[in-house]
């Protein structure tokens, strides 16, 4: 029986020829376009997985509770107490500013009882804790990382490994403690300057009596905000040790790798504090 | 010979790059062995998959005569409770003194030692690498060689079987060499433990070391006394061997 001949003649041949060289050049330009994307997701799932093991390592060494107590009030000290004059002043600053910014448009439409509820509720629920958040994971994260990757480069890290020491127990658990215990308090804190600075701004700049701003605040019944953003504050504290010492315990390289480090930290810090920020709102609300 | 550590096949990669390729390794008990190779070569990868602190992707580290288990954390920290290191970079804490820098072995492990076993024993050791009185001193206030001598110190502190020292007399003067180098075979001499030296000073290895190990490539290229190695067939073996040549 003849079979089917798939000599297709000259034609037909530059034609097979060129098919397979073109679906080469489309798959080859496909992998380009493709691998950045296919590298960044599989970098985001590295880190993402690697901070929620890191997590889970935390509260395994914290169950029962046997952690270094010394190193953690030094860490309640160095990250809270240190912390407070920055606090105080971008808290008071930022709570004059935002009355200065909403003062005179209030007093325009007369609408003056509402500016101390205004105010209250947008330092107690949002802006308090997320700019606390900011500044402490700039102050102290970046510290943080810096600090853990110059033991991470310097092998002090696998010294305590070498020893028989979880690096986890001894380095990372009191930062964790000392971070969402302090960042509580700091926007405690925080809030109280922000809303002083704005009943300084609304007497002496914008002209309102601070008595009008006062009950405009109280009678706003502002607990829930108030208490929104200290579990705001504490879960900041938790991401933002979290990050900063998964950052600093993956350091590679010398000086280059800790300053890269502190930069994702840093970056990677100021992402969860609000995505954490929009999760903790949408659940409380 | 019984051996305390092995490393069988040994393959690791580190940023994409293949830094151990089939790295094997055998160190007999109760002797000293010299780690020698160019700078680059594996010989700092070798010392820390010996010490469990660099898991390998393929093959298989046997200390003590089992089988290094790196997922089994509580046999991990058994099994590095009975090694001493010295870091290349040092590795001290900067936030402790010299005094508790040295005794962190000792306190690390409660059971180890009772306090006043402790503070014994720290001060006889910082007196045996030249270092009496430095015991409350900062470890930033002193010099590099000062620094590296307390590592010295911490390593050798413990009664471990196994003493890793990874280049023990970089920045140390002569005289202090020689002192480490004699001190590193008293240790050994009196515990009867196992100790791996990395360094590139041959002269000095030849007079304490009982084994000699040729690293090159991420691979042992040989293994042997010195009198085998200088007379190897492989020129890489006899030209690091060689004392004339050994510091080029």
């Amino acid at each position: 029986m003849p079979g089917r001949s798939l000599d297709t003649g000259p034609a037909g041949a530059a034609a097979a020829s060129r098919r397979p060289r073109f679906l080469d050049a489309v798959s080859a330009a496909l992998a380009i376009a493709v691998r950045p994307v296919g590298k960044g997701f599989l970098d985001a799932c590295t880190i993402v997985g690697g901070m929620t093991l890191l997590q889970v390592r935390i509260f395994r060494a914290m169950i029962p509770p046997s952690f270094d107590y010394d190193e953690t009030l030094r860490q309640f000290e160095k990250v809270g107490v240190r912390s407070l004059a920055v606090v105080i002043m971008t808290s008071l600053f930022v709570g004059a500013l935002m009355l200065v910014q909403t003062g005179n448009f209030v007093r325009d439409t007369g609408a003056t009882s509402m500016v101390g509820w205004a105010t209250g509720l947008t330092v107690l629920a949002e802006v308090g804790p997320v700019l606390i958040g900011l500044m402490f994971s700039g102050r102290v994260g970046a510290n943080n990382t810096a600090e853990l990757g110059t033991m991470t480069i310097t092998e002090q890290v696998d010294a305590l490994r070498v020893l028989g020491i979880d690096p986890v127990r001894h380095l990372v658990v009191p930062r964790f403690v000392a971070m969402c215990v302090m960042l509580v308090l700091l926007t405690c804190i925080g809030d109280l300057f922000a809303i002083t600075g704005a009943a300084i701004a609304c007497q002496l700049i914008v002209g309102i009596d601070v008595r009008v701003f006062w009950q405009g605040l109280l009678e706003g019944h502002l607990v829930g905000e108030f208490v929104m953003g200290l579990v705001k504050g504490f879960f900041f504290g938790g991401a933002i040790s979290i990050v900063s010492c998964y950052w600093g315990l993956r350091v590679e390289g010398g000086a280059e790798g800790v300053g890269r480090a502190v930069n994702n930290s840093v970056v990677t810090s100021a992402i969860a504090i609000f995505v954490v920020n929009f999760l903790v709102t949408m659940l409380w609300v | 010979m019984e051996a305390a550590a092995e490393l069988l096949d040994i393959r690791k990669e580190l940023s994409g790059t293949r830094v151990l390729d089939g790295a094997t390794l055998s160190l007999a008990a109760g002797r000293i062995h010299a780690l020698v190779g160019p700078g680059g070569s594996g010989k700092t990868l070798i010392l820390k998959t010996l010490c469990t602190l660099l898991p390998p992707d393929s093959g298989q580290v046997v200390l003590f005569g089992e089988p290094v288990d790196f997922l089994a954390p509580e046999g991990l920290r058994r099994t590095r409770a009975r090694i001493g290191v010295q870091f290349q970079n040092l590795a001290l804490f900067d936030f402790l003194s010299v005094r508790d820098n040295v005794a962190f072995p000792l306190e690390a492990d409660a059971s180890a030692a009772p306090p006043q076993d402790v503070e014994r024993r720290v001060l006889a050791i910082l007196d045996a690498v030249r270092l009496p009185g430095a015991a409350a001193l900062e470890i930033q206030s002193l010099s590099g060689g000062m620094q590296r001598r307390v590592a010295i110190a911490r390593a050798a502190v413990s009664d471990a079987d196994f003493l890793v020292f990874d280049d023990p007399s970089g920045g140390l003067d002569p005289v202090t060499t020689s002192r480490i180098f004699a001190l590193i075979s008293e240790i050994q001499a009196r515990r009867r433990c196992t100790v791996v030296i990395a360094s590139h000073d041959i002269d000095r290895l030849a007079r304490v070391c009982e084994d000699f190990h040729v690293v090159e490539g991420g691979r042992v290229i040989f293994s042997g006394t010195l009198a085998e190695g200088r007379n190897h067939a492989d020129p890489r073996v006899r030209t690091f061997l060689d004392v004339t040549d050994a510091r080029t």
